[in-house]
């Protein structure tokens, strides 16, 4: 297996970013559903704590730039293409997602820490992701009206914004953790399968 | 597909440039035009969340938010805001409706055709594999599933799963690694 032509190289690339993209589509379109059905909160974060491993995994036997690019491009165009309604916010979730992974694994390298780095930014990422996916649909007046809604309630219901602080801090912290959880589990298991495969060849 | 891509493009760039002052003449063509080519987009504004969010956008936030200069049936409201969120309702209805109308219209292979002829050939490629994969992915994951079910339990579930899903990735692997590579086409 390791002693490949440029050309077979190649060809090996294409086909595992092709097996890793539909992966991740197919992950995207059937937990996506199962998830919506259940109205779990954080499903966004949890969806992107699951494909960390697939992409990642795919991007640590693919060692060329742009792989997790191509791979998020398959998986969104799957999930826009599922069954059902209008899914913008996902397909925007999942490309700028994968830019993200790209130029973090490009930049820091494959080895735990980046896997873990990446995979807790992405999973931090899903908190805003629908601030800035409603920005695009509506338009950036739909900020101020967030800004003044939150306001008001806070004034009506009395609340101190240092509360309000405190439940940000604390779904923050779960998505952190969450992310931290996914990139260890990513490194361990692409890790892991090159030993088994390595076995196998043996 | 060159039309409706090209009608997408030019239907998302002129949402994205909607006002108070434009909207008049924006609006009404678009919505034509879509009910035209692609009447069955129009079901995605049926959704009751979406509705139900459209309606407190439209009448909840005048009423609520903003300084209330002017008067409706009795119920004071924000001008500024109503006319704000007449703009983005709008907006979102296009945005919405475009992308309904484009995927409505394309097929997956017509996409992964289209990425060819615009040079983005690795793409292409890749995509149309992965459309060929795809079905083999799913019985393998499938069968992968079906197995661990019937696997009786020999330690804790959590070593159990990870076990699991090391098996599946290379499983998915081998079946990767095997793929027939003579079907890429050869570089030219």
């Amino acid at each position: 297996m390791e002693n490949l032509s440029k050309y077979q190289k190649t060809s090996r690339d294409t086909i595992l970013i092709a097996v890793f993209g539909a992966l991740w589509g197919l992950m995207e379109i059937s937990l996506g559903v199962v998830l919506k059905g259940l109205r779990l909160p954080m499903g966004g974060a949890i969806l992107t704590a699951i494909a960390c491993p697939i992409f990642l995994t795919g991007r640590y036997f693919v060692r060329k730039r742009g792989s997790i690019i191509m791979m998020g491009t398959i998986a969104a165009i799957l999930k826009i293409f599922s069954v059902g309604t209008v899914i913008a916010g996902p397909f925007m979730a999942i490309l700028i997602e994968s830019i993200l992974a790209e130029i973090l694994i490009s930049f820091l390298g494959i080895h735990r820490l980046s896997y873990v780095i990446t995979a807790t930014l992405l999973t931090l990422y899903t908190i805003i992701h629908p601030f800035i996916a409603q920005g695009i649909i509506f338009g950036d007046n739909i900020y101020k009206i967030y800004l003044e809604t939150f306001k008001k309630i806070a004034d009506l219901m009395q609340i101190d914004i240092i509360y309000l602080s405190w439940i940000i801090m604390v779904y923050t912290t779960i998505h952190l953790i969450l992310g931290i959880s996914s990139g260890w589990f990513a490194f361990s298991l692409a890790t892991r399968v090159k030993r088994e495969l390595n076995k196998s060849a043996d | 597909m060159k039309l409706t891509i090209s009608l997408f493009i030019t239907f998302i760039g002129l949402a994205l440039t909607i006002n108070f002052i434009n909207q008049w003449y924006i609006i009404p063509p678009i919505l034509i035009i879509i009910f035209i080519v692609e009447r069955q987009a129009f079901l995605i504004l049926f959704r009751w969340k979406f509705l139900v969010f459209l309606a407190i956008l439209l009448f909840g936030t005048p009423v609520f938010l903003g300084k209330k200069d002017a008067i409706l049936c009795g119920i004071s409201y924000s001008q500024e805001y109503f006319e704000m969120t007449i703009v983005m309702l709008q907006r979102s209805i296009i945005i919405l409706l475009s992308i309904k109308m484009f995927t409505n219209r394309i097929s997956i292979n017509q996409i992964s055709n289209g990425l060819k002829n615009l040079k983005l050939y690795k793409f292409g490629e890749v995509f149309s594999i992965s459309m060929r994969v795809l079905p083999e992915i799913r019985l393998i994951i499938l069968k992968s599933i079906e197995e661990f079910r019937q696997k009786p339990r020999k330690s804790n579930i959590f070593s159990e799963l990870f076990g699991w899903v090391v098996n599946l990735m290379s499983q998915i692997l081998n079946y990767a690694n095997q793929y027939n590579s003579s079907d890429i086409e050869q570089p030219q």
